[in-house]
């Protein structure tokens, strides 16, 4: 046993050491990789006397009490860190200071340097007075200040007061401590603790079952399955977690009473170890952070580059560093899109909000676009893809097997009988508080499948009155010794005796000697045999539970009315009896989630499915809901009737679709994980740890892929962390997983999951424009003051007019693009790749050297305008900076007038402000908000397209040319106005 | 198909890690890429297409903007600005101004020191060039090249009144402000009516000392015949010469003002209007002299 232990946990070191590989492994990481290793305890494996040594320990009378005080102090109370979330520092920290955030910010030490620095040497070379730089930087400040706020307010109002773990634990706990039973409180349980435990209550640590009674877990929480499992102290596997004799902390207990010892407490429960992954786990920048990160390289870049440029033009030409260095600053700050952090924000605000009223809540902003450029969605099985409740999906009888739907053979003898005897075996009972209610919302105590048989029945056949007129004198219970259950009733129609015994379906056809059909029954022959477990073989390849029937009238002659059955000495008879059929059940999917699967791969998303559940089961359900097309192995083997393992390896190639187990992916290399991921298009993880889950998820991301996880359960929380986004079910989710996750959906409907991927596509393909948009106003505002120092032009525009354009007039058209409806071709092309940026050259290209030239031009136009219509030709303005900024000197116009430092200014202003109009104009008739959407310039100019080579402009863009000169012949018209 | 949908035959995902190269291969590969034949990240094809595109482009709107600014100049006027007088910026109440330009608002010259004086001297002959062909202005006498515009003691200072298109002053004759120095007024009522139409200029000195001698050589009037300006070609603004005489090493602050009813006077130094101010100082003084020499 350690020889196998010891194995295991060298191979995860190594599987860690590789997956860490390029990482920086600090102490911390190195206890998250131990976090993340798989459970690998031998407990389950030693025998109750064994355990008694190695923790020191007595089975009867437990620890001392002592003892248990030692214990208590040196491991700790049994209780769970608090998760913590995002704090509201970190929010807050994270809207005011991040990248972008930066960048402005140093924009703005940089306008008071300038103020300082002009008002100390007052140069007065730039045309931009002290104050300006001033007024600047105290716009900036309040830029980012205010749309800082206002993304931590949003994003902190999201972010909903949850209860994590610590939710999940019992107040109170039985312990058996010096032979004595004792109530302590949960958290004083120690290592070693014989605890008793009993339906209705939470396991209080991880505990090693000694004896137990018909002891039920439910387990789905740690593992996904939706049954609860019932309990043995025998070891049955060599994975603890699937050993049916280990019960984990945080599980409900949903029937029976067990006596077990405690081998973990806290942090080193299971759930702890969840807990201390979920804590631990940081995640990577969102894409749209990314996105950002390399806009701003982009545009710092852009903006030095001008900037030295324009240093080494105008020491050239003044031959003055300081002017020269002053010029820079300004060229720098034209450039700086102040304005833009503001659209940003109110972009994705928008997108969230618009998602919110689609019950879709995404606790931050960048969560939405995430979303948009997810390319894997990893979905949990259970409550995610299925409702979490077993239903009946078909009946088998008379050799046919009907879906549930289908009730055209209602009244057919053998469908009758079948559920005539459906109806009346049932322990389960709807819960008396809930009988007022619609069938599918009551409650019912029992087990799933009795559930959704009963649930069904009463539906389709009303068995409360069948059962109510039928009632029953005798039972054996289900056993898993004999795999059967048996019920004799009173039948009223007939007033005799009558046996009706389920159980699973190959051993109750042993039992059988008759098959009822629809005729008359016949008899069982080994031929008839072969056929009805052809059958069963079927359903259960569909991933359902089968569960037979067969019946035995009792004739009045042997078994009068009031016949003292007795189930120990079973005075019936309980074989040669007449099978009657079988009913399969599922935990089916949602409705309509293949439509949204379908959508999401069209889409050109993958959707895995990582579940706990077991493997056929999840194939079927994968193949119901659609993620898995193809015909994988198992099908094969299905098919040819022969072992999975059987399957030759030359045919097993050729699958493009697979189920990989959790067994299987422990013995995978990362390496082989990631070939595996690669091969496959279509890929369902069957019976998964949650630290598997994770690094399904991580070996995603080490593909480039962006991967959403959608989870409800505490066993998906890690995953939910560690994904790019994770997305946590509103109703049926816990709240651990809800505070893991990046979004909520609110109405657990995995439609909304496509509406967020559409809305987040929309958004980075709006952003794009918007950014465009904000980017066009750089070069007009650059170039000025290439004409003041290079051509001594009076300046067309000043820094404070920048100002007004970055933070005033661009913004509400550049917001109106926010609100620019998706391309139509949005869900059917790929999700974009990383590779492709927000911002890249084209886009910047276009912006700058395109659109913003056609501003400058128009900008100048009007300028020249203003000065000509005032007696300043064109040829008059060159080469006249010195003259004209000189308050004591006159300068002549091209009419011979001579003008005054007073009266040109005057006119000066007059030209800023007709350039400044102009450009305005242009760059609003770049958006026309006045005009429907899709019909103005930057937006219409479909920039994916530009990437992906489909169309270059779509068809309104050939109207920026005639938008161009209608731009530039009302221009004079405006200033005539 | 579904599986082309999906975006996963092509391994487009499955991307290598970034090759391991150092910062100096990195920019070396930015300038020119020998795998890919890419120079400054485009190939020469690319390069050519792009180059093309923006030679077309700004041709376009070269093109554009050439016709805009040729409409512009069709409607244009070059002889009438599109705005005169009060609708225009620079407005219907001419400047004064003088020359020669004062170097730094002072003018500040020393006697000894030729090259100070010839600097103004210099500024008015410049200014002068252009009367060189009008009789009215070769006629004179005084305040001409001959007497060195009366440098170094008593310099001529030109008045005139900055030319605004289509400005046609109203003269006074008779009935004179209040505020218009007695001596101007016993100047002009001693001339004939006919000889009235002119735009008056006097001269005082601001603190009042009145230690500046003032002679108005050429008379103190702008002819009025010279108005209105409506830029007809070889037109000249009338100007008129004032000759100042301040005592030695004072700063003396004379101000001149142009007299019509339709200029306005605002004696604020703020916003002046129809007065130009001058500063004069000649230095008569060796020590001074010396510490001239050395600021120059």
């Amino acid at each position: 046993m350690p020889h196998q232990s010891h194995r295991r946990s060298s191979t995860v070191s190594i599987v860690s050491g590789l997956r860490l590989s390029g990482q920086h492994v600090n102490p911390e990481v190195s206890e998250l990789t131990l976090l993340k290793e798989e459970p690998h305890t031998g407990d389950h494996f030693l025998s109750p006397t064994q355990l008694e040594v190695v923790y020191r320990t007595n089975v009867k009378n437990g620890l001392t009490e002592n003892f248990a005080q030692e214990l208590l102090l040196h491991h700790g109370p049994n209780q769970l860190k608090k998760l913590k979330g995002n704090s509201y520092w970190k929010i807050f920290r994270h809207n005011l200071f991040g990248w972008f955030q930066c960048v402005l910010w140093l924009g703005a030490l940089l306008n008071f340097i300038g103020f300082f620095f002009s008002e100390k040497i007052d140069s007065g070379g730039d045309g931009h007075s002290g104050k300006d730089y001033l007024y600047l930087g105290c716009v900036i400040t309040a830029t980012i200040v205010g749309t800082g706020l206002f993304g931590f307010y949003q994003e902190a109002k999201n972010m909903a007061v949850m209860s994590g773990f610590e939710k999940l634990v019992p107040p109170n706990a039985t312990v058996i401590r010096e032979g004595l039973k004792k109530v302590i409180p949960n958290n004083e349980i120690v290592i070693g603790d014989i605890v008793e435990m009993s339906g209705g209550e939470v396991v209080p640590a991880d505990v090693r079952i000694l004896t137990c009674n018909n002891f039920k877990t439910d387990m789905s929480s740690l593992t996904g399955e939706s049954e609860p499992i019932k309990h043995r102290p025998e070891c049955t596997n060599t994975n603890p977690l699937e050993s049916k004799n280990m019960v984990f902390f945080g599980c409900p207990i949903t029937e029976g009473t067990a006596k077990g010892i405690v081998i973990a407490t806290g942090e080193l429960t299971q759930m702890g170890k969840i807990a201390g992954l979920v804590t631990g786990l940081e995640k990577e920048e969102t894409p749209i952070a990314k996105e950002i990160t390399h806009f701003i390289k982009l545009i710092c870049g852009v903006a030095f580059t001008f900037g030295l440029l324009f240093f080494i033009m105008v020491y050239f030409i003044q031959h003055s560093w300081l002017a020269a260095l002053q010029y820079m600053l300004g060229i720098i700050l034209a450039n700086v899109p102040e304005g833009l952090i503001v659209t940003l924000t109110v972009c994705m605000t928008l997108s969230a909000n618009q998602l919110k009223k689609k019950n879709c809540l995404a606790k931050t902003l960048q969560a939405v676009e995430t979303l948009g450029s997810t390319s894997c969605i990893c979905s949990d099985k259970t409550g995610t893809l299925t409702e979490n409740q077993m239903n009946v999906s078909h009946l088998f009888c008379n050799y046919t097997i009907y879906d549930k739907s289908d009730h055209a053979h209602v009244s057919d003898h053998a469908y009758a009988t079948l559920s005539l005897a459906a109806s009346l075996n049932l322990k389960a009972t709807f819960a008396h508080d809930s009988m007022n209610l619609p069938i599918e919302k009551r409650k019912i105590i029992g087990d799933a499948s009795e559930s959704a048989i009963l649930r069904y029945m009463e539906i389709n056949r009303s068995a409360t009155t069948a059962r109510a007129e039928n009632p029953k004198e005798a039972e054996i219970p289900f056993s898993s010794a004999y795999k059967y259950q048996v019920t004799i009733h009173r039948m009223k129609a007939t007033q005799s005796y009558y046996l009706i015994m389920k159980g699973a379906p190959e051993i109750i056809l042993e039992f059988c000697i008759k098959i009822l059909t629809n005729e008359e029954d016949q008899p069982m022959t080994p031929q008839a045999k072969k056929e009805l477990k052809a059958n069963f073989i079927k359903l259960a390849n569909m991933g359902e539970r089968v569960i037979g029937y067969c019946d035995y009238i009792l004739s009045l002659d042997n078994y009068p009315l009031g016949y003292k059955f007795d189930t120990q000495l079973r005075n019936f008879p309980v074989e040669n009896l007449r099978f009657l059929g079988a009913i399969s059940m599922i935990d089916p999917p949602r409705r309509d989630i293949d439509k949204s699967i379908a959508l999401c791969r069209q889409a050109g998303i993958r959707v895995i499915m990582v579940t706990g559940d077991h493997p056929v089961t999840a194939l079927a359900i994968s193949k119901q809901c659609g993620t898995i097309t193809q015909p994988t192995a198992y099908d094969y083997a299905f098919e040819h009737h022969i072992d999975l393992s059987d399957v030759p390896v030359h045919i097993k190639q050729q699958f493009r679709a697979a189920v990989i187990t959790g067994d299987e992916l422990r013995k995978m290399s990362v390496n082989d994980l990631k070939s595996a991921q690669m091969k496959y298009d279509e890929i369902t993880f069957a019976r998964t740890s949650p630290q598997q889950k994770l690094i399904i998820v991580e070996t995603y991301q080490a593909l480039s892929h962006v991967v959403a996880v959608t989870g409800d359960g505490v066993n998906d929380s890690p995953a939910l962390k560690k994904a790019d986004i994770g997305i946590a079910m509103g109703i049926t989710g816990t709240e651990v997983s809800k505070q893991a996750a990046d979004m909520i959906l609110l109405d657990d409907n995995f439609a909304s999951i496509v509406l967020g991927i559409q809305e987040g596509r929309r958004i980075f393909d709006n952003l794009k424009k918007t950014i465009a948009y904000t980017l066009t106003s750089n070069t007009p505002e650059m170039l000025p003051f290439v004409l003041y120092a290079c051509l001594g032009m009076p300046l067309p525009m000043t820094l404070i007019l920048i100002l007004v354009v970055n933070v005033g007039t661009d913004l509400l058209p550049a917001m109106s693009l926010a609100y620019e409806t998706s391309e139509q071709d949005i869900m059917s092309i790929p999700p974009r790749k990383p590779t492709d940026h927000l911002v890249n050259r084209v886009l910047i290209y276009m912006a700058y050297f395109q659109i913003g030239m056609i501003q400058f031009f128009a900008g100048m136009y009007a300028y020249f305008v203003i000065f000509a219509q005032s007696g300043f030709f064109p040829s008059s303005l060159i080469f006249v900076r010195k003259e004209w900024e000189s308050p004591s000197t006159t300068v002549d116009d091209t009419l011979g007038r001579p003008w005054y430092f007073a009266d040109r200014k005057r006119i000066e202003r007059k030209a800023q402000t007709a350039y400044f109009v102009a450009v305005c104009w242009t760059q609003v008739s770049d958006s026309r908000p006045e005009h429907c959407q899709s019909s103005n310039c930057i937006a219409c100019i479909d920039f994916s397209a530009l990437d992906n080579n489909r169309h270059f402009i779509a068809s309104n863009g050939v109207s920026r040319a005639v938008v161009n000169v209608r731009r530039l012949v009302t221009v004079p018209a405006f200033n005539l106005n | 198909m579904a599986s082309k949908l999906n975006g996963v035959e092509t391994t487009v995902w499955a991307r290598g890690p970034p090759p391991d190269r150092t910062c100096g291969e990195t920019f070396m590969r930015a300038i020119y890429d020998r795998d890919e034949n890419t120079f400054l990240g485009r190939t020469p094809k690319r390069w050519a297409i792009a180059i093309t595109f923006y030679l077309v482009f700004y041709a376009v709107l070269a093109v554009m903007f050439a016709i805009c600014m040729g409409g512009l100049f069709y409607i244009l006027d070059d002889k009438k600005p599109t705005y005169i007088l009060d609708s225009s910026l620079i407005g219907a109440n001419p400047g004064v101004s003088s020359r020669p330009q004062p170097l730094d608002f002072v003018v500040h010259y020393s006697t000894e020191n030729t090259t100070g004086h010839d600097f103004y001297m210099q500024d008015i002959q410049d200014f002068v060039k252009n009367y060189a062909n009008e009789s009215w202005f070769n006629s004179k006498k005084e305040c001409t090249v001959e007497d060195n515009y009366g440098f170094p003691e008593s310099p001529c200072f030109f008045i005139k009144l900055n030319k605004i298109y289509g400005w046609k002053p109203d003269f006074y004759v008779k009935d004179f402000p209040e505020d218009m120095s007695a001596d101007l007024v016993e100047y002009i009522n001693n001339l004939q009516e006919i000889e009235r139409q002119q735009v008056w200029v006097s001269c005082w000195e601001e603190h009042s000392k009145n230690d500046t001698k003032i002679e108005y050589p050429w008379g103190r009037g702008l002819p009025g015949r010279f108005y209105p300006y409506l830029n007809e070609d070889g037109y000249i603004s009338p100007v008129l010469p004032v000759k100042f005489t301040p005592p030695a090493n004072t700063l003396a602050v004379i101000r001149c003002r142009a007299w019509a009813k339709n200029i306005v006077y605002n004696k604020s130094l703020k916003e002046p209007s129809g007065y130009v101010r001058i500063l004069l100082q000649i230095d008569d003084d060796t020590a001074a002299n010396a510490t001239e020499t050395s600021k120059e």
